[in-house]
């Protein structure tokens, strides 16, 4: 019972919506040797088996002061490992702007595990499996992706943002309004994206939660948004006077 | 690099904080071990008898299910605090491949004993529910020291790492339980011996799995 309980709230589970990975859903991808490749074995001194790199000698050592909590070495650790982050998350996810979410998502995961780093472990074997493990959790929640609707609607709300608004004073009242009756942590979820424009992993940083579960109360919160909104459009436009410049254009839009 | 990039890890480096890395895996293993042995030893010493450790000795469906218990044990410990450390696919696949020889070694000795003795070796009645209900009793410490260690981690797959775990410390209630209890039939040993791990199992992974994704980050 208990274990079809779990499956059935996998199954069941809210999906993750972030509006911008919208674009193009890619297949799983089969990992490559050299991102499955698990560390080698240590020796009785718990050096790594092989020769050590020098690059990645140097960013364990920069991930050991980051430990210690110097900044200077995590940002150079962070910039150094950017590049080969995003390379490994492009050659699976074409998609540029889904890629940089999951390249965030994999910095904003290795800042929460990084106390599971050890020096004398070689760093990129670490590296690679929190990322392998972040673009498989990225194609997960697309597969788990199935309320479109809820989708639209956030789709929908994004296009009626004014992309050079800083708060939310330019929203529809109607909207302003909703957001209101949200609870807390959904407010915080959807002003973060939606509002502000965050993106997840910046979002969940600053929510201090993890970006998965930033999106499942984002999407909790658009869905509450759509009920609540529902009947307060009429023929694709607020019943009240929107507070957009460009009504014109986004009301052709909508058509 | 894009905007949001940046913004991201200027966000990082306000949020850097000073952590202690967690233990070495042989070392955390050790420590868990340690404890394992010491509630083991706590209980046994606390009860008056130990009518398992003699009936290991004389009944072979009793010994074998005794070492498979031991080893799922092990196993499911190793591959837990493998499961909350990247990049340590190797000893957690291990260590689960091992959890699922003991089980499945333990249960098919137990089967055959059934399918052997039938109700020559009937389980007294209430046994078999006292029994699981100790053995689900006596792994909750289990449970909270094999938790305390995978919260500081940062599992891949929490929901496996939780499975595990929970299998680790059921498989101790389910240890602590064989060694203590005085019932040879075969059938009492799957009921309420072996059904510890795989309930606690099924009960835990999902909830322990879930807090664990929302510690994770």
């Amino acid at each position: 019972m208990a274990a079809r309980e779990a499956g059935g709230f996998v199954a069941c589970a809210p999906a993750e919506t972030d509006p911008r990975d919208r674009a193009s859903v890619e297949p799983e991808p089969e990992l490559s040797a050299d991102e499955t490749t698990p560390d080698p074995p240590a020796d009785a001194n718990g050096a790594a088996g092989r020769a050590v790199d020098p690059q990645e000698a140097q960013q364990s050592a920069w991930m050991k002061a980051a430990q210690a909590g110097d900044a200077d070495a995590y940002r150079q650790l962070l910039s150094a490992i950017q590049p080969r982050i995003r390379g490994i998350v492009r050659s699976k996810i074409r998609e540029e702007a889904a890629a940089e979410d999951v390249v965030q998502n994999a910095l904003l995961s290795i800042h929460r595990g990084r106390r599971t780093y050890r020096a004398e472990r070689p760093f990129g074997p670490w590296m690679r499996a929190i990322v392998r493990n972040t673009i498989i959790d990225h194609f997960r929640d697309r597969k788990r992706k199935g309320d479109r609707e809820v989708e639209l609607v956030a789709e929908e709300w994004a296009d009626e943002r004014v992309e050079s608004a800083e708060g939310d004073d330019r929203l529809a009242p109607e909207l302003t309004e909703a957001l209101a009756t949200l609870p807390e942590s959904q407010r915080e979820a959807v002003t973060l994206v939606q509002i502000k424009g965050l993106s997840v992993a910046e979002a969940a940083l600053k929510a201090g939660i993890s970006a998965g579960a930033l999106k499942v109360r984002a999407h909790r919160g658009y869905r509450a948004l759509a009920k609540a909104l529902e009947g307060k459009r009429i023929g694709g436009e607020w019943k009240s006077e929107r507070p957009v410049e460009n009504d014109a254009a986004h009301s052709g839009d909508k058509t | 690099m894009s905007g949001g990039t940046e913004r991201l890890i200027d966000g990082l480096l306000e949020d850097l904080e000073p952590v202690q890395p967690l233990p070495r895996l042989r070392s955390a293993f050790a420590i868990v071990l340690a404890i394992w042995t010491a509630v083991l030893g706590l209980v046994l010493w606390s009860q008056e008898s130990v009518p398992g450790a003699t009936l290991i000795l004389v009944d072979r469906v009793y010994l074998v299910s005794f070492v498979g218990l031991i080893a799922a044990s092990i196993g499911a410990t190793m591959s837990a605090l493998a499961a909350s450390r990247p990049g340590r696919e190797r000893e957690e696949t291990l260590g689960l491949l091992v959890t699922v020889a003991g089980l499945s070694v333990a249960a098919l000795v137990c089967l055959i004993g059934i399918l052997a003795l039938g109700a020559a070796a009937p389980s007294p009645p209430g046994a078999d529910r006292m029994c699981f209900e100790k053995g689900a009793f006596l792994s909750l410490l289990p449970a909270g020291v094999i938790l305390s260690f995978l919260v500081r981690g940062w599992s891949a797959h929490p929901i496996r790492a939780a499975l595990v775990g929970m299998l680790a410390a059921g498989a101790l209630g389910g240890v602590i339980v064989h060694l203590s209890c005085g019932v040879v039939a075969p059938s009492h040993l799957m009921m309420g011996h072996m059904s510890v791990p795989i309930a606690l199992a099924l009960v835990g992974a999902y909830p322990v799995g879930a807090l664990l994704k929302r510690l994770r980050g």
